[in-house]
């Protein structure tokens, strides 16, 4: 594997985290119904790829493709849709965002860098849930 | 040659501290990209250098006979590879400085605890350096040799190739998005040239990049990295349609000459020995692009160009203009020839670039060593991303409805989670063969966690946990997290107890509640202390 990213994924880490945080506020202690579930789920996985495309910056391709997708779905939370666009993950152009307006060179640095960074994620995800509780982290 | 390319090469070592200084880390991945890209662009260079010796039967003989086989061949062979030991104990001493200079966290902790891990990256690296400033060479060499195929390069550029799928899409793209290309390129195409390069600045590297634009676009396009490449050859279109509308083909060797004489000039930076000819195409070439910097940057060129092309620069000239006599006559008739010779080239080398980022994916992708061709390697990065992304779905299901009264600690998280990535990473690295759909996800999970229990348990069985062992069951017994979260921060060996135990935890249960996960790690973990 490649050499880990340290600073990449400690800025992923902080603004995860903080992102959670705001989250958790917003939580109710115990949820009880699947909307709100879903809609929890929903706004965790949006942090998640939040914090990655804003740790990432305007660097790459695919966080301004994130970014810009950021902008545009919060200025249309008013409506909140049920169907969540989740990312494009057809073929590789889908599966990196913003990958359509990418010629192939380019398409393949951007998924490298993609996937490094959706490493750190998940590996902080992770290590938040494992740190965080073994307890209630089965309950569903 | 060998002295010039020996000042080349003490250069990037110096460099690397500045640039890598400078640049955000994020260049990391990128280097070996660079690096990857250059060396097999270095070796593709010479078959197409040869090729071109051979096929372009338009070229003035004498240039072809000094230049490019001697040139090439000695470049690759001799220098890169005695560079590459110059440069060894040269890029240690750079990772050294890394570690010092860098303010990350983690970083000198981290290069110290994994030092086996941390120099074979580095090392692995390092053969790639010499390839940068020899590529530059190269590239100014090839350039300057393919004097003669300038217009029909040229012309290749702004003619929009049904067959090149890129130009189109590079125009689109940098249309829309030539500032950030600009960053971008000088972000990447500043690590590339910094490294040759002696200054670190930015903006230096900006100017460098665009000097090797400049020397690439008139060569081929190739640069040292793809997004130097795309916007380069990107930027050539825009240019060079715009230096090519309403050009006679005689007319387009005297721009092809400018442009030739601008390159010369910023190889010739820093000897001053062609300060009017710089004038002279600073004004032309300004009048034939729109954008003056660009040969304003390319004066203030590095000086990995400076040594090698100060001791070419009188020669270049007049066999430029040798060439533009020589062409004047053949336009015509080498213009088909050498479109199609030029097509294929830069075909076979977009193909050997690809083939490289796919190398590089390949790496990245975990169990994709032995799966050869493009399109099931495509395949399987495909699969890999989505399900990253999938296990980023999950998780982020699973922290979504984690208690909320959670305290998160974030220096001591992200403490922790340097230190154990280590152990993390082994975990994901076999999460991401399962591409189960969502809801069933949980017991596949389960048991592929525990198939990394051994390694992590072989770690912490070795040691001392007696003394952590109470305060352990005691965070589990808490409900709230506040505890385990803060003690973690203080213990650092506790992470990969913690694993541990979580691990075992979920295979001893699978199914069970958490009040019962609790309940039964303490005792299980006590027992498989020694």
């Amino acid at each position: 594997m490649k050499n880990p990213n340290y600073p990449l994924k400690k800025r992923l880490a902080s603004r995860f985290l903080k992102a959670l945080e705001k989250i958790k506020y917003n939580m109710s202690p115990s949820p009880v119904s699947i909307e709100e579930k879903r809609r929890r789920h929903r706004a965790v996985r949006g942090a998640a790829y939040a914090s990655m495309a804003s740790s990432v910056g305007p660097r790459r391709a695919w966080s301004r493709a994130l970014l810009r997708k950021m902008r545009e779905r919060k200025r249309a939370r008013r409506n909140p849709r049920n169907a969540d666009t989740r990312f494009g993950l057809n073929q590789l152009c889908d599966v990196v965002p913003g990958g359509e307006a990418m010629d192939s060179r380019s398409l393949l640095n951007e998924t490298a860098h993609y996937i490094e960074c959706l490493v750190a994620q998940v590996q902080i995800m992770r290590e938040i849930l494992h740190s965080s509780s073994s307890s209630s982290s089965t309950t569903l | 040659m060998d002295v010039v390319g020996k000042d080349a090469s003490v250069e990037p070592s110096n460099a690397n501290d500045d640039s890598l200084n400078y640049h955000t880390p994020n260049i990391a991945p990128e280097w070996q990209v660079n690096g990857n890209n250059l060396t097999n662009t270095s070796i593709g260079m010479t078959s197409v250098c040869n090729s071109m010796v051979e096929s372009s039967a338009c070229s003035s003989p004498s240039m072809v006979d000094s230049f490019c086989p001697t040139v090439w061949d000695h470049s690759i062979n001799g220098q890169s590879l005695g560079y590459c030991d110059v440069n060894v104990q040269n890029d240690v001493s750079t990772s050294s400085n890394l570690g010092s200079v860098r303010a990350d966290l983690g970083w000198n902790p981290s290069a110290m605890m994994r030092g086996g891990m941390f120099m074979p990256p580095v090392s692995g690296m390092l053969p790639n350096f010499p390839a940068d400033s020899g590529f530059i060479e190269r590239a100014a060499r090839f350039s300057c040799f393919s004097g003669g195929n300038f217009g029909e390069m040229m012309n290749l550029f702004a003619v929009p190739d049904p067959l090149n799928p890129f130009s189109q899409g590079l125009g689109v793209v940098h249309s829309q998005r030539h500032e950030m290309n600009m960053a971008e390129l000088s972000k990447e195409g500043g690590l590339f040239m910094g490294k040759p390069g002696a200054e670190g600045s930015p903006f230096k590297n900006e100017k460098r990049s665009e000097s090797l634009h400049d020397e690439a676009k008139q060569g081929v396009g190739i640069a040292g990295n793809d997004s130097d490449e795309a916007e380069c050859s990107g930027r050539g279109p825009q240019e060079e349609v715009a230096c090519m509308t309403g050009e006679s083909p005689g007319k387009g060797l005297g721009p092809k000459k400018r442009k030739r004489g601008g390159v010369q000039n910023a190889q010739n930076d820093e000897n001053n020995e062609t300060p009017t000819q710089s004038a002279e195409t600073t004004k032309d070439t300004r009048e034939m692009k729109q954008k003056g910097d660009h040969n304003t940057t390319s004066n203030s060129n590095p000086g990995s160009k400076n040594g090698k092309q100060g001791s070419r620069g009188s020669d270049p000239p007049k066999e430029d203009y040798i060439h533009v006599r020589a062409r004047r006559g053949q336009a015509t008739n080498s213009h088909s020839l050498a479109e199609r010779i030029n097509d294929l080239l830069m075909m076979q080398v977009r193909r050997e670039k690809i083939s490289e980022r796919m190398k590089f994916l390949q790496d990245l992708v975990p169990g994709c060593s032995k799966v050869t061709g493009k399109a099931v390697m495509l395949d399987e990065i495909i699969n890999y991303v989505q399900s990253l992304q999938r296990q980023v779905e999950f998780l982020s299901m699973k922290l979504a409805t984690v208690n909320p009264r959670l305290e998160f600690n974030v220096e001591g998280f992200l403490t922790k989670d340097m230190l154990q990535s280590r152990g993390g990473m082994s975990s994901l690295g076999l999460l991401p063969d399962m591409t189960m759909p969502f809801p069933p996800i949980h017991p596949p999970q389960l048991g592929l966690i525990q198939t990394c229990i051994p390694s992590n348990s072989a770690e912490a069985l070795r040691r001392p946990i007696n003394i952590q062992s109470p305060s352990v069951c005691a965070g589990f017994k808490e409900p709230s997290s506040q505890v385990s979260i803060s003690s973690i921060s203080e213990v650092s060996n506790w992470e990969d107890e913690l694993h541990n135990v979580v691990h075992m935890g979920f295979t001893s249960s699978a199914p069970s509640s958490s009040q019962d996960l609790s309940g039964s790690l303490p005792p299980g973990h006590m027992k498989a202390e020694p």
